[in-house]
């Protein structure tokens, strides 16, 4: 059971107070925020381990080494991953998708070749297919969704064929919170030759990831959606996959030799951290996955549903709410994607922050999807660990006042 | 209450009123001029059917969607520019539009007194991101009035 009053303490920011008004923090869909612990573990690397790692044989530099490679090692726990090495660290989710398109893709693509990603994807899993299929000459295919946001796979058949090289999907929509079926599109995927890339920003701080299990070959995920700091993400890739692709970017700690005539390449996973990479982020998500391992993911699920299905329900009772995204709790992350009649989504979020309570409203990096769905935003409340029913309960009498507000009831 | 006040900074009567009643809705059959806008980030939209005569706006026929702040907004600016010369209304949203874009705040005495109905708007400026609302209609009026196609 997570105790997430208990939890909230736990959160230095959480004690501040917005407009008068305790902060109730429902953007966490955007970003999380971070427990004391992740805070002091930075500050403690700066006041007492800071050097920089791979390079120096003084102590501070092997400690910090030690710190960083540790890292990794929590990183493959976490997505049970078996070899600490298929773990790169990237900037985050954006740059770890970039990756694979500039090199894999750039690599592996011709005008023979379909990609295939789902109606779902987040700004960051369609732009930079759309480039890649400019410059190789391939083509770009949509899984695409029922009424209810949930993928339509009736036609996954004739989608995903002989000619799909890639296949990249989202786990969790960031827009609707719909949970997709992964394993089984990794399996159809599989079953025709095609690589697979999870994008798992809104699936890996909510719920256990086991990538032994999906056998997908890339997933991506950010630090700062889990606790840890802004700036560190992760690419876990097929070890062999890795080793045959081409570098990322060039530079320093990614190669082996360098004459001044040609470099050669250290070896996986180095070869794509050129560089002196985010120290202290990655020590940040150390001890942020640690923080969560500690709750037990599967337990962090349980709660969400818990106040998902508890703010869905009263939610339900608004006049006119329209709530996008599946009903169904078990295919619906801890988010919901909704719009109020006579209150436009910005108003609303104007109107809930003066009241301490923080919401997304927008197309939240999923614009041709909300236009699917027919609207051009909605407003967004997405939970965590340290969320409770009675700061759902706040929530849902402002959204009703905003009404009264905005309508003059 | 302090809250409420706060609120009542973006918020004020005027603007929640006309946001509700932006008026304007007589329909136009015969318009001379029809200038859109659109925010495709929020769905902002805007649609001023106008009659001009000898190069004045003689009619306004308006259709809003949106928050309250573009649909007060996009009211207030029919009610400034209504009657008004061409010329002059370009000059009236060029120098609201400059308000809003300038860091200071100090002169907030607008040359054409009619921008004064305009005047509840003013205080949205200390909102960076909601300025966009504001403005988009007034925008929209400023680069789409001369041209010949819409
Ligand atoms: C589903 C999804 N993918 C990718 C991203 C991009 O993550 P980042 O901005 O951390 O690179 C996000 C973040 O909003 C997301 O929700």
């Amino acid at each position: 059971m997570i105790d997430s009053e208990k939890i909230a303490s736990d959160f230095p920011i959480l004690k501040r107070k917005i407009n008068n008004n305790n902060l109730i923090y429902f953007d966490n869909a955007a970003t999380s925020q971070k427990p004391i612990q992740v805070i002091e573990s930075i500050t403690n690397f700066y006041t007492s381990t800071n050097a920089n790692i791979h390079r120096g044989v003084h102590t501070l530099s092997m400690e910090a080494t030690n710190l960083y490679d540790r890292a990794k090692e929590r990183v493959a726990e976490f997505i049970n991953s078996t070899d600490s090495e298929s773990i790169i660290f990237t900037r985050g989710t954006t740059e770890s998708i970039n990756l694979v398109a500039e090199t894999w893709g750039r690599a592996n693509l011709d005008e023979n070749s379909e990609i295939v990603i789902t109606e779902l994807e987040h700004h960051s899993n369609i732009v930079p297919w759309q480039e890649l299929i400019k410059e190789t000459n391939s083509k770009l295919k949509y899984i695409p969704i029922n009424n209810d946001g949930t993928l339509d796979l009736s036609n996954l058949d004739q989608i995903i064929n002989s000619n799909t090289k890639l296949v990249s999907i989202t786990h969790v929509s960031n827009g609707i919170g719909t949970i997709n079926n992964i394993k089984n599109i990794i399996k159809q995927a599989k079953d025709v030759g095609a690589i697979t890339l999870i994008d798992a920003a809104q699936s890996a701080p909510h719920m256990p990831i086991d990538v032994n299990d999906l056998e997908c070959d890339f997933l991506a995920f950010s630090g700062h959606k889990l606790l840890a700091p802004t700036g560190i993400g992760v690419l876990y890739g097929n070890k062999k996959l890795l080793e045959e692709m081409p570098a990322y970017q060039k530079g320093g700690d990614m190669i082996l030799e360098v004459t001044y005539q040609k470099s050669s390449w250290a070896d996986v996973p180095f070869k794509f951290e050129a560089g002196t990479p985010n120290i202290a982020g990655a020590i940040g998500l150390k001890s942020a996955i640690e923080y969560l391992m500690n709750l037990s993911m599967a337990e962090i699920r349980n709660h969400e549903i818990e106040i998902t299905e508890y703010a869905y329900e009263q939610m339900m009772n608004i006049n006119g709410i329209e709530i996008l995204g599946p009903e169904n709790i078990d295919e619906r992350a801890g988010l919901i994607s909704f719009n109020i009649p006579g209150v436009h989504p910005h108003d609303l979020g104007t109107f809930l922050d003066s009241k301490g309570i923080a919401i997304r409203t927008g197309h939240h990096c999923a614009m041709p999807l909300i236009k699917k769905l027919g609207s051009h935003s909605s407003a967004r409340a997405s939970f965590y660990i340290y969320n409770t029913k009675k700061e759902i309960d706040k929530f849902i009498t402002e959204i009703n006042n905003s009404m009264k507000y905005f309508n003059h009831v | 209450m302090s809250n409420y006040n706060k609120l009542g900074f973006v918020y004020k009567k005027e603007i929640l009123d006309r946001s509700i009643k932006p008026g304007f809705d007589k329909l136009i059959s015969n318009a001379d001029k029809l200038i859109t806008g659109l925010n495709p980030f929020c769905g902002d939209e805007v649609k001023y059917h106008i009659n001009l005569k000898e190069n004045i706006l003689t009619n306004i026929y308006l259709e809003v969607e949106g928050c309250a702040i573009h649909k007060a907004s996009s009211s207030f600016l029919s009610d400034v520019i209504i009657n008004e010369k061409v010329l002059e209304v370009q000059s009236m949203c060029e120098e609201f539009i400059s308000y809003f874009n300038k860091n200071n705040d100090e002169n907030k005495q607008f040359k054409n007194d009619k921008l004064n109905i305009a005047n509840p708007l003013l205080d949205i400026k200390s909102n960076q991101i909601r300025i966009k609302c504001v403005l988009l209609s007034w925008n929209t009026m400023h680069n789409n009035l001369f041209s010949k196609n819409q």
